[in-house]
């Protein structure tokens, strides 16, 4: 048996459910497209550790891959308050990965869900083949004209974590 | 969930028949995420994340409707489990109802959140005892207790204490 007050929260949670702006659905992956969506999650998780351990291991800007121990250690400073040294040389202590403060374009075609190396795009958008180009470190809620889109910053990863769309592609990451 | 969703006589969906069935279920199930977690973006992607989570064992399954719910829920509690209340209502949403609603949400979303759920399944969701327990991995006695105590609360905060129980 339901009573008033129940009621009155029935109601209530159907108008608020039904004011959830709710993007438009979009075909999931099917065997074949599936296949190619795991090429690219693949295609670019091989990308992605590949470059981040050439960016590692390799030299600055115009310099010889070979690390000159003799001019690395006459540029050695005095050591910190714990007793290690500080080094200089990005040959022997690679700088940090930059701060990410520009805007990265990823070409996108329906609901992504991707991750990459500092980028984090989270899109659902339509109709289905729709491209748009969506821009990370943005957030905003709502309907966007197109059915929908929601875009906002996730935990920062170093691959591809997901792709959902049936035709989705990535043409292009510049960074 | 597996023993009460999984029959032995599952029929296996076919690709159109799961886009179908994402198209029809995932606005429903978007609104539902919303009324756990009270955000618009956690809810698109505890429903995403429970899609692609539940997505291969589709095929297998008599009722994947209820299959998928029951992933979202889960993959809803384990996204707010920590935080004690859900979020006010984002302007998105309480710009869409009306100023009477926003006060029943307030009260909402300081339930625990069993609770919480336990009430959006069934007074959003119209489940039965039944089919909340199945959702929530629970008894259909501890749904019964969620619930008294869930709507208890909410007659409490909301002003309505003179109203019995069922």
């Amino acid at each position: 048996m339901t009573d008033d007050f129940e009621r009155r929260i029935r109601r209530d949670l159907d108008a608020i459910g039904a004011a959830v702006p709710v993007g438009a659905a979009a075909p999931l992956l099917d065997g074949d497209r599936a296949g190619r969506g795991r090429w690219l999650v693949m295609a670019a998780a091989v990308v992605l550790v590949v470059g981040a351990l050439a960016w590692s291991l390799g030299p600055g800007d115009g310099e010889s891959s070979s690390i000159d121990v003799a001019n690395t250690t006459t540029r050695s400073p005095a050591p910190t308050s714990s007793g290690r040294p500080i080094t200089t040389d990005p040959a022997l202590d690679p700088p940090a990965p930059p701060v990410e403060t520009g805007t990265h374009e990823i070409w996108i075609a329906n609901p992504v869900v991707a991750e990459s190396d500092g980028i984090v795009v989270f899109a659902m958008v339509g109709p289905p083949g729709d491209e748009v180009l969506v821009s990370p470190f943005q957030s905003r809620d709502g309907t966007e004209p197109n059915g929908g889109t929601s875009v906002g910053r996730r935990r920062v990863s170093t691959r591809i974590v997901r792709l959902t769309s049936s035709r989705e592609t990535i043409r292009s990451l510049r960074r | 969930m597996d023993e009460v969703v999984m029959e032995e006589s599952a029929q296996v969906m076919d690709e159109p028949e799961v886009e179908s069935l994402f198209a029809a279920e995932r606005p429903g199930l978007v609104r539902l995420a919303f009324l756990m977690t009270g955000s618009i973006e956690t809810a698109e992607d505890v429903v995403q994340t429970a899609w692609m989570k539940s997505l291969p064992r589709l095929g297998g399954i008599a009722r994947p409707g209820a299959y998928v719910r029951t992933a979202v829920v889960n993959e809803a509690r384990s996204r707010v489990r920590r935080r004690r209340a859900a979020p006010p209502l984002p302007l998105a949403v309480s710009a869409r109802i009306d100023e009477s609603a926003v006060e029943p949400w307030d009260a909402l979303r300081r339930l625990s959140l069993r609770r919480r759920t336990a009430v959006v399944l069934r007074y959003w969701g119209d489940l039965s005892t039944d089919e909340i327990a199945e959702a929530m991995g629970c008894r259909p006695g501890t749904v019964s207790s969620l619930l008294h105590r869930g709507i208890e609360s909410l007659r409490k905060e909301l002003g309505d204490e003179e109203q019995g129980d069922d």
